[in-house]
């Protein structure tokens, strides 16, 4: 089996680690964590990758220029991303999917929604 | 929320808990620097975002940890910031104390979980909340739980009750049956709470929807709250083939909503004091560090620089293996000597650059324990009536880490008797021709491989003559014994132990709540610490630090044929003399050294040493402040930079040794421990005062200490 990269993205090194370690449950999977927007573009000008994890709520850059900024690249025209959102923020959730994000979850993450969600968006 | 940690390994939930507390008291010290800068600048708009930021991620990450308390307040402070946010006036006095008393809680919360214990209870603080962004409050429920089927409400639940309330929405218990044709029970609990999510709220489910385990039961409980009425959910909420019965409760009027009974938490909250507990916390956490495992953020820089000297390490190590190939080939000897000689020193530049950078990522700024500050002298003088400014120098200034966790305490303790005892009232102030506003200046810098830490104030100063005649009273010394003391020794007498502690509020006691614990503090960081005072102008604390605990720069000497080395920021001076440059004064070997008399302590005898005594030696005089004492050795041999490694209890048992090393040819040495040494010395001193005092005046009786 081939590896499967995933670009964790949030700026919480607690919420980092728990979404790395649910997704070290996943065969062939490796984690690059970065720890806000352009740190991420960053990463992404040197690797391509298998799916995005994206906070919404960042510092320097939030998740929602990430994910505009991602999409206007045409070689991540169809990487899924999924976008980490906390509850209530209904707007945040819109304007994401609107931008081009695949599907969202929402804090607090439980581990099993996670690799449900991203495992069904892996298969597409 | 345990089961969502159920996947991780032992090791990888500890990495997990280690980084969320790591982060989590990060968090914390920034929250109280920018709650700070907004009290400074209330219309700093960026205070409040940050504020807000970094709430709102102390929440995600505690919900997500499974602390829902922390999480479930950190909800409500977010709604405190909206309110401060969206008000017409900035930040005032009032919520700039709120926000601090939320940050203390969840301080509290944290600490609680993190060591196991219960961390306190969050309805007070949330009621303060409440009463803040409507100044009439809807009664939270409080006290009794409402229970469904033997199961409490979690904090958050209750909040959830509670904003439901607020809004005018109603709240229900719903019992759903399943229809027996439905097999799939899991999937029917889904369908059923997606449907009810439409319509308003799931406050509790039994089973539990949220976690991952799909329980097969036959009926489904919830707590929900819509503007719905009964009918309406109960016609909405009905799914053909998969609910058979809809069962629907009025919840709050048949649920005892208690509005009394726990005054006291509000009370508790509020408390003018949770300075205290802050600080309290403070040290139990840096206590705890000395026994756990602590962490150190370290600049990536400094790691790479590491990496490079790890590398240059084995370039000496292959040149040091290729003259010993060489060697091993028979290459002239002087040859491969001259290269052995260049690996050696190359070496040596690496390891000493080495032990640098390791010391440097050592060192923190003493910012982390001067933040706390600021928040202190304002609750304390606010509540003393007092008026004071806190004036900080030098807050960038590097010590030890081991050192900076525990220097808070002392240094606190020092603030709080300063803003006690020594500014005066404002009036008082006034009536002295002082500036009504006291000054307490707090000041760290180097000098001459120490750090200094200082702690002055303006106020009235410490009454000597009070001190004295309070050591009298209390038997520490004879009144011919206290009018013989000089003025710099008399102010030393806050340093002892049961003189300060009682009868400290009195106006003629000046200071000193458990000076001598400050003092004990001090003295177990290898530190010296020394007062000065002007009485009507103020007084200064002077806390000397070693830069770091593992390492000392040491003077190397021997006494008969045992090596010992002293840490040279202890040693003002060494010289050279003659056995006949000593005298006996009251029975007491001293030394004439710069037309000033020394005692001498004699290492010899204390520590039982045969050999040597050459008539020629040389005497190391120690200083403290304004304090000499000597120290008789026979050799010296010169300085050397030491790691200290920890003696065994039974070695260290005469409390006169600060530790041991290993020299590079194997020897061990000890180290001295100069701070007791000195206290020894002085002790010594007074014994054979009192000795002399006792048989002149046979009247007065002391007890040995």
């Amino acid at each position: 089996m081939s590896e499967i990269n995933f670009l964790v993205v949030e700026d919480s090194p607690t919420m980092r680690q728990l979404i790395a370690f649910a997704l070290k449950r996943i065969q062939g999977s490796k984690v690059i964590e970065a720890t806000d927007g352009v740190d991420a573009l960053k990463k992404l000008s040197g690797q391509k990758f298998d799916m995005l994890l994206i906070d919404i709520n960042m510092p320097i850059m939030d998740g929602l220029k990430l994910v505009s900024l991602v999409r206007a690249d045409p070689s991540n025209k169809d990487v899924p991303i999924i976008m980490i959102t906390t509850e209530g923020a209904e707007e945040d959730r819109k304007r994401a999917l609107s931008l081009g994000a695949s599907a969202y979850l929402t804090k607090p993450i439980q581990t099993q929604e996670l690799l449900k969600v991203v495992s069904q968006y892996l298969k597409q | 929320m345990i089961n969502n940690f159920e996947h991780l390994s032992n090791e990888e939930f500890e990495e997990l808990r280690r980084v969320f507390y790591t982060q989590a008291y990060e968090i914390i010290e920034d929250l109280q620097d920018e709650i700070l800068r907004l009290d400074n600048t209330p219309e700093d708009e960026n205070a409040l975002k940050s504020i807000k930021r970094y709430v709102h991620t102390l929440k995600g990450d505690s919900n997500s940890f499974g602390l829902t308390s922390v999480g479930t307040l950190c909800h409500r402070v977010e709604d405190l910031l909206s309110s401060i946010m969206g008000g017409t006036d900035h930040a005032d006095h009032k919520s700039i104390d709120l926000l601090l008393s939320c940050v203390d809680t969840i301080n509290g919360l944290l600490l609680g979980s993190e060591s196991g214990k219960d961390g306190g209870d969050i309805k007070g603080i949330i009621e303060r909340i409440d009463l803040f962004i409507s100044p009439s409050p809807i009664p939270l429920p409080s006290g009794e739980r409402i229970e469904v089927r033997g199961a409490p409400f979690t904090e958050y639940q209750q909040l959830q009750i509670q904003d439901a309330l607020k809004g005018g929405l109603n709240i229900y218990e719903i019992e759903i049956s399943f229809h027996p044709m439905c097999g799939e029970k899991g999937i029917a609990q889904l369908m059923v709470s997606q449907r009810l999510n439409g319509m308003g709220q799931i406050i509790y489910s039994i089973p539990d929807i949220e976690s991952s385990e799909i329980d097969e039961t036959e009926k489904m409980t919830l707590l929900f709250s819509s503007k719905l009425t009964q009918e309406e959910i109960k016609r909405d909420a009905f799914i053909t083939g998969i609910t058979s019965e809809i069962d629907i409760k009025d919840n709050p009027p048949t649920s005892p909503f208690n509005k009394g009974g726990e005054e006291g938490d509000l009370e508790k909250g509020a408390s003018p004091r949770s300075y205290q507990s802050w600080g309290e916390r403070g040290f139990e956490r840096a206590g705890q560090g000395v026994i756990k495992n602590e962490t150190l953020r370290v600049d990536a820089s400094k790691v790479d620089e590491m990496m490079n000297l790890a590398g240059e390490l084995i370039i000496g190590r292959s040149m040091v293996e290729q003259v010993a190939k060489d060697l091993e080939d028979g290459v002239l000897i002087q040859d491969a000597s001259t290269r052995l000689f260049a690996a050696n020193s190359y070496m040596e530049r690496t390891v000493t650059d080495i032990q640098k950078g390791i010391m440097k990522m050592r060192m923190v700024p003493i910012s982390h324990v001067f933040r706390r500050f600021p928040k202190m002298v304002r609750e304390l003088s606010s509540e003393k009536g007092k008026l004071v400014r806190l004036e900080i120098h030098g807050k960038e200034t590097e010590l030890d880490k081991g050192i900076i966790d525990f220097i808070g305490e002392p240094l606190s303790h020092i603030i709080r008797n300063s803003i006690d005892h020594g500014i005066e009232n404002p009036a008082r102030r006034r009536s002295t021709g002082k500036n009504e506003e006291g000054v307490i200046a707090l000041k760290a810098y180097h000098e001459s491989g120490q750090i200094i830490v200082e702690v002055s104030d303006d106020g009235k100063g410490i009454d000597i003559d009070g001190l004295k005649k309070k050591a009298v009273e209390r038997g520490f010394l004879s009144e011919g014994d206290a009018r013989r003391l000089s003025e710099g020794d008399a102010i030393n007498l806050i340093f002892l132990s049961g003189l300060s502690i009682s009868e400290t509020v009195t106006e003629t006691s000046g200071r000193g709540i458990g000076m001598d614990a400050v003092k004990s503090a001090v003295e177990s960081m290898k530190g010296i610490i020394e007062v000065e005072s002007i009485p009507g102008k103020g007084t200064r604390f002077i806390l000397r630090l070693p830069l770091t605990l593992a390492i000392i720069k040491a003077l190397l000497f021997d006494i008969g044929e045992r090596l010992y080395a002293i840490p040279i920021s202890a040693v003002s001076e060494v010289a050279r003399i003659m056995s006949e440059d000593l005298t006996t004064v009251d029975g007491k070997d001293v030394l004439l050294f710069r037309d000033k008399i020394i005692s001498i302590i004699h290492l010899r005898e204390l520590f039982r040493i045969d050999g040597g005594r050459n008539r020629k030696r040389f005497v190391l005089i120690l200083g403290i402040g304004e304090k000499r004492i000597g120290v008789l050795i026979d050799r010296l041999f010169g300085q050397q930079e030491l790691v200290i490694k920890a003696l065994d209890e039974d070695y260290g048992r005469s409390g006169l040794m600060a530790g041991a090393s290993i020299l590079g040819d194997g020897r061990v040495v000890l180290i001295l421990d100069a701070p007791a040494i000195f206290k020894k010395a002085i002790e010594d001193e007074k014994a054979k005062f009192k000795v002399q005092n006792e048989t002149l005046m046979p009247s007065t009786r002391h007890k040995e200490t």
